[in-house]
């Protein structure tokens, strides 16, 4: 069994974690919690098996537990969809009205995310939010890399007809 | 020239160039890291707890062992200086008189020193200046900037609503067009059975007449071929040519 110092862990990897889930959620409340559920599946995960990266896994396991709140977000209508922090400041070199639409942009693919299989979204969050190759992906989810490609084409095909069906209405 | 990218490489732009506040927080970290704690450690080193002290010991032993000799080279320089000190105050002169000194020199240092408190002043007013305008110039930007974003959605949101009253309405607006105009072509198809009908009772009595005025004709040419004179007319009929034209006329 492996000897893991979790503190160095934490302070290693912690802001890895913080900015793929703050990217895929938007609020500080609810990436503080991704963020503890993420380190805690990964001791359960180092109890039962040898961890060979923790960058990787902590990648899937941040993306997974994200795409989780997502879709738990949507399933409850009290609770908005769009709910992001305020305490973003735009730069000085960016306008307001691109800025609105980044952020209108974000949350349909956000929104769009959760609609998807949940395998489906973890590949395009893992290629598109944490820049790891087809190889890496399809070595941390257990499947082919051709398998890893054809999902995230699928992944793609739906999150683009999403995307332009909510631009329509 | 660079082509115009889809819908969904924006979105994945704009989700990649999130702004994300530096964290994770201390107390996240912390608050982690003690829940990781609490899930407990593996086993076998819950086992090894016994060995722990000695490991410490070991530890703290080998990590003193560096700083032996700085400490004897402090204690060493710790006994120099106070040799040194003991030795000045011995033979050091004897105190110049300290009124005198201060009377002496306290004109200097005073005009030195308002001179220098002076341009010290100076300086950090002209800094605090400039700061204080850069400050006031970027919190007016960040105000503006977060108006114009607040604005911007809310207009959207309100277009967005009137556009739905809009289509609201056109759709009602349709639907009773649509209801009027059933209404119309059912009146139409109305009118045109009755019209149908009307025009089937007269031409079923113009038939029934006209087989009514057949038969009688048939009947007068028979007995006009019989010489007869016929039932149907006077004496007075024959004697007037014009009744027999009012009757072929009927």
């Amino acid at each position: 069994m492996q000897v893991i110092d979790w503190k160095a862990v934490v302070n290693k990897h912690g802001p890895i974690v913080w900015n793929t889930a703050y990217r895929l959620l938007g609020n500080h409340t609810d990436t503080a919690d991704c963020f503890q559920d993420t380190f805690v599946c990964a001791l359960e995960v180092s109890r039962r098996q040898h961890v060979r990266s923790f960058p990787a896994l902590l990648a899937r396991l941040t993306t997974a537990r994200a795409i989780d709140r997502l879709r738990q977000r949507m399933r409850e209508p009290n609770i908005s969809t769009d709910i992001t922090d305020c305490a973003a400041i735009p730069g000085s070199d960016v306008e307001p009205y691109q800025q609105v639409q980044a952020q209108e942009l974000a949350i349909g693919l956000r929104e769009a995310l959760a609609q998807l299989p949940q395998q489906e979204a973890q590949i395009f969050c893992l290629r598109y939010l944490n820049d790891m190759s087809y190889r890496s992906i399809a070595k941390e989810l257990g499947i082919k890399a051709n398998t890893a490609g054809v999902l995230l084409h699928r992944a793609r095909t739906k999150l683009r007809q999403h995307l332009e069906k909510a631009a329509v209405t | 020239m660079e082509e115009p990218k889809d819908i969904l490489d924006k979105a994945i732009d704009a989700l990649a160039n999130t702004d994300v506040p530096p964290g994770p927080p201390h107390e996240l970290t912390d608050a982690t890291v003690a829940k990781l704690k609490e899930a407990g450690p593996p086993a076998f080193l819950r086992k090894q707890e016994g060995g722990q002290d000695e490991f410490k010991t070991i530890r703290f032993i080998d990590r003193i062992k560096p700083t032996k000799g700085l400490i004897k080279f402090a204690a060493a320089a710790v006994l120099l200086i106070a040799c040194g000190y003991t030795v000045g105050r011995l033979s050091a002169p004897k105190s110049p008189d300290i009124e005198q000194l201060r009377s002496a020199i306290e004109p200097a240092i005073r005009q030195n020193l308002l001179q220098e408190m002076g341009q010290y002043m100076q300086v950090g007013l002209v800094s605090g200046y400039a700061q204080l305008k850069n400050e006031l110039q970027q919190q007016y930007r960040r105000d503006l900037s977060n108006f114009a974003i607040q604005t911007l959605a809310a207009s959207s949101t309100v277009t967005n609503q009137r556009l739905q009253e809009l289509i609201d309405a056109i759709n009602t607006a349709q639907t009773q067009d649509r209801r009027w105009f059933a209404t119309a072509l059912k009146q139409i198809e109305n009118n045109r059975l009755q019209d149908k009908n009307q025009l089937a009772d007269g031409l079923e009595t113009l038939a029934l007449q006209t087989e009514d005025e057949l038969q009688r004709t048939r009947q007068d040419m028979v007995q006009l071929l019989s010489y007869n004179q016929p039932s149907s007319l006077n004496p007075e009929e024959l004697r007037n040519p014009s009744n027999t034209n009012e009757r072929s006329k009927k």
